[in-house]
C-alpha cells in the first residue's frame, strides 16, 4: 500500500503486507517449535535451545514490526535492548551463583541419606 | 511568567495553534508529535520494568531448572502441548489485530479500529478461556503448586466418603468407587463454571440496557465489550474440552465408560494384590486405584502404578515445584490478559466515541505495546513450559 509514505503521519504507518507476512512467519514457526518438539531430529538436550531460539526469531518479529521499533525512534529501542542486557546479567550471575553450591547440597545429601529421600 | 507563555505561543508555532485547541491536546506540548512521543517513551519506560519484574520469574524457573532437570521432564507431560499451541496461535493473531488497529488509528479508520479491537478482545478472552479449561483439569488432577497437595482425607471428603484414610494410603472398606470417572467430575466442574459465565452474561446485558435507557453510549459500549468477552470466554472452553475430548475419547469409548472402569480398578486391585502387597494396607480391605490414583500423588492414594503414565517410579522429589513455577508464571500473565482486556475495552469505548485521529492515536499505540509484550512472555513461556523435550 502507498498510504505509508502519503500519509503526513509522523508515525510510520504499517502496510498490511508487512503484517500480513509478519504474522504469517509466526504461525510458521509456532507449528515448526510443536512438531519439532521431542522428536528425534534434536540431539538429546538441545531441545531447550532449539526452542529458545525459535522463540527468540518471534520475539523479534513481534518487537521489530509489530511494536514497530525497526521504525521507532533510537532511544526506545536503546532503553529496550538494557532491560534485555540487564535481564541477561541477573539470569548468567544466578545461574552462576546457584551452581556454587551444588557441591554443598551434594555432600549434605551424602551425610543425611533420609533427609534426601524420595 | 506571563510573558514568557505569550513570547512562547507567538513564537513561531502559528500553524501549530490549531492543534493546541482540539480536545485531549495537552497544553504543555509544543505539537502532536511531541505528545506523542513523550507518551511512547513513557510505555517503553512502563516495558522495561514488565520485563525486568518478570525475569525474577525466568530466573527462578532456570535456576530450578538447571539444578532439577528431571522434575521438569517429569511434570511436563501433564502439559498438552496441542491446547498451549492453541493459545499461541490465538494470542498471536490477537497481536496481529492489535496492530492493524494501531494502523487504522492511524490512518483514521473509525470503524476498522473498532472491528480491529473487537477482534483483540475476543481473542484474549478466548486464551482465557483455553487457561480456565487448563487450570480446571490440573486441579482435578491434584496438579498443584508445592503446599497444596491435598491429603487423603480431602480426597475422601471430594469423593463423598467419611471415611478416615489409612496411613498413606487411601483404603476404604468396600466402598464402592465413586459413580463419576474422572472424566465426569471434570466435567461437572467445567459445566459449573460455564454457567456461572452464562449467567453473569446478565450483567453486561443490564449494562446495555441503561445505555440504552440513559441514552449513554459508553455504558453500552462497555456492556457489549463485556458481553463479547463472556461469549469469548465460553466459547474458548468449549473449544478446549472438544479438543480434549477429541485427544481422549477414542481410549474411552474403547473401553466402555463405568463398567471397564471397575473392571480396570479391580484388575489392578487384584494385580496388585498378586504382588509383594501394600505395606500398611489391611488386606480385607479394597485399595481404590482407579483413575483417582496420580503418580503425583500416589503415596497419598495407593501404591498402585497407574498403568498409562509412565514414569511413577523415578518421580522427582518436588516434582510440584515445578507446578508452583507454571502456576505462577502462567497466572500473572493470565493477570495481565485481563489488565489488557480492561485497557482494550476502555479504546473500544474512546473509539466509539470517535476520539482517535490521526494527530492523535497515542492511547491506542501504548496499549498495542503493552499488548505485543504479553503477547511476547507468552512467546517463552509456552516453550519454556509446554515443550519440554527428552
Amino acid at each position: 500500500m502507498s498510504d505509508s509514505h502519503d500519509h503526513h503521519g509522523f508515525a510510520h504507518v504499517m502496510s498490511p503486507a508487512v503484517l500480513l507476512a509478519v504474522f504469517a512467519a509466526l504461525i510458521v514457526f509456532t507449528v515448526i517449535t510443536v512438531l519439532i518438539a521431542g522428536s528425534s531430529l534434536i540431539p538429546p538436550g538441545f531441545d531447550i535451545y532449539v526452542a529458545l531460539t525459535i522463540a527468540t526469531i518471534k520475539a523479534a518479529l513481534v518487537v521489530l514490526f509489530f511494536m514497530h521499533m525497526i521504525h521507532d525512534k533510537g532511544l526506545n529501542a536503546i532503553m529496550f535492548v538494557f532491560s534485555l542486557v540487564f535481564v541477561a546479567l541477573f539470569l548468567g550471575a544466578a545461574i552462576s551463583d546457584t551452581e556454587q553450591y551444588q557441591h554443598l547440597i551434594k555432600d549434605f545429601g551424602q551425610a543425611n541419606p533420609d533427609s534426601m529421600a524420595k | 511568567m506571563a510573558t514568557a507563555v505569550e513570547t512562547h505561543e507567538t513564537d513561531g508555532h502559528g500553524d501549530h495553534d490549531d492543534w493546541h485547541h482540539k480536545p485531549f491536546s495537552a497544553h504543555h506540548f509544543e505539537n502532536a508529535e511531541q505528545q506523542f512521543d513523550s507518551g511512547k517513551l513513557g510505555m517503553w519506560l512502563f516495558l522495561v520494568t514488565e520485563v525486568l519484574f518478570f525475569s525474577g520469574l525466568f530466573v527462578a524457573y532456570a535456576v530450578y531448572r538447571a539444578n532439577h532437570p528431571e522434575v521438569f521432564i517429569y511434570a511436563s507431560q501433564y502439559l498438552d502441548k496441542y491446547l498451549g499451541g492453541m493459545n499461541t496461535v490465538v494470542l498471536i493473531f490477537s497481536s496481529l489485530t492489535m496492530a492493524w488497529g494501531v494502523r487504522c488509528a492511524q490512518l483514521g479508520q473509525r470503524s476498522g479500529l473498532i472491528l480491529m479491537l473487537s477482534l483483540t478482545l475476543a481473542c484474549a478472552a478466548l486464551f482465557l478461556g483455553v487457561k480456565t479449561f487448563e487450570y480446571t483439569e490440573k486441579a482435578h488432577k491434584r496438579l498443584l503448586w508445592a503446599g497444596a497437595f491435598v491429603n487423603a482425607t480431602d480426597i475422601n471428603k471430594s469423593l463423598g466418603t467419611t471415611k478416615r484414610p489409612g496411613n498413606h494410603v487411601f483404603v476404604v472398606e468396600k466402598i464402592p468407587k465413586p459413580p463419576e470417572t474422572f472424566e465426569e467430575r471434570m466435567m461437572v466442574s467445567l459445566r459449573a463454571i460455564q454457567r456461572f459465565w452464562g449467567v453473569s452474561m446478565l450483567i453486561p446485558v443490564l449494562l446495555v440496557g441503561l445505555g440504552y435507557r440513559f441514552n449513554s453510549r459508553p455504558t453500552r459500549t462497555i456492556g457489549y465489550a463485556v458481553l463479547l468477552s463472556i461469549g469469548a470466554i465460553l466459547v474458548g472452553m468449549e473449544a478446549s474440552i472438544q479438543i480434549h475430548e477429541f485427544q481422549h475419547g477414542g481410549a474411552h469409548a474403547a473401553t466402555g465408560g463405568h463398567d471397564a472402569d471397575h473392571h480396570e480398578a479391580d484388575h489392578q486391585e487384584a494385580g496388585h494384590n498378586g504382588e509383594a502387597g501394600l505395606p500398611g494396607a489391611h488386606p480385607e480391605h479394597s485399595v481404590v486405584a482407579g483413575d483417582i490414583v496420580d503418580p503425583m500423588l500416589s503415596e497419598l492414594t495407593s501404591d498402585a502404578e497407574p498403568k498409562d503414565l509412565k514414569s511413577l517410579s523415578d518421580r522427582p522429589r518436588n516434582a510440584n515445584i515445578f507446578f508452583s513455577i507454571y502456576y505462577f508464571m502462567t497466572g500473572l500473565h493470565a493477570f495481565h490478559i485481563i489488565c489488557g482486556m480492561i485497557a482494550i475495552t476502555w479504546l473500544l469505548v474512546r473509539s466509539v466515541e470517535g476520539h482517535f485521529r490521526p494527530d492523535y492515536f497515542g492511547p491506542v499505540d501504548f496499549v498495542g505495546l503493552y499488548w505485543h509484550i504479553v503477547d511476547l512472555i507468552w512467546i517463552y513461556l509456552f516453550p519454556l513450559l509446554y515443550l519440554i523435550g527428552n
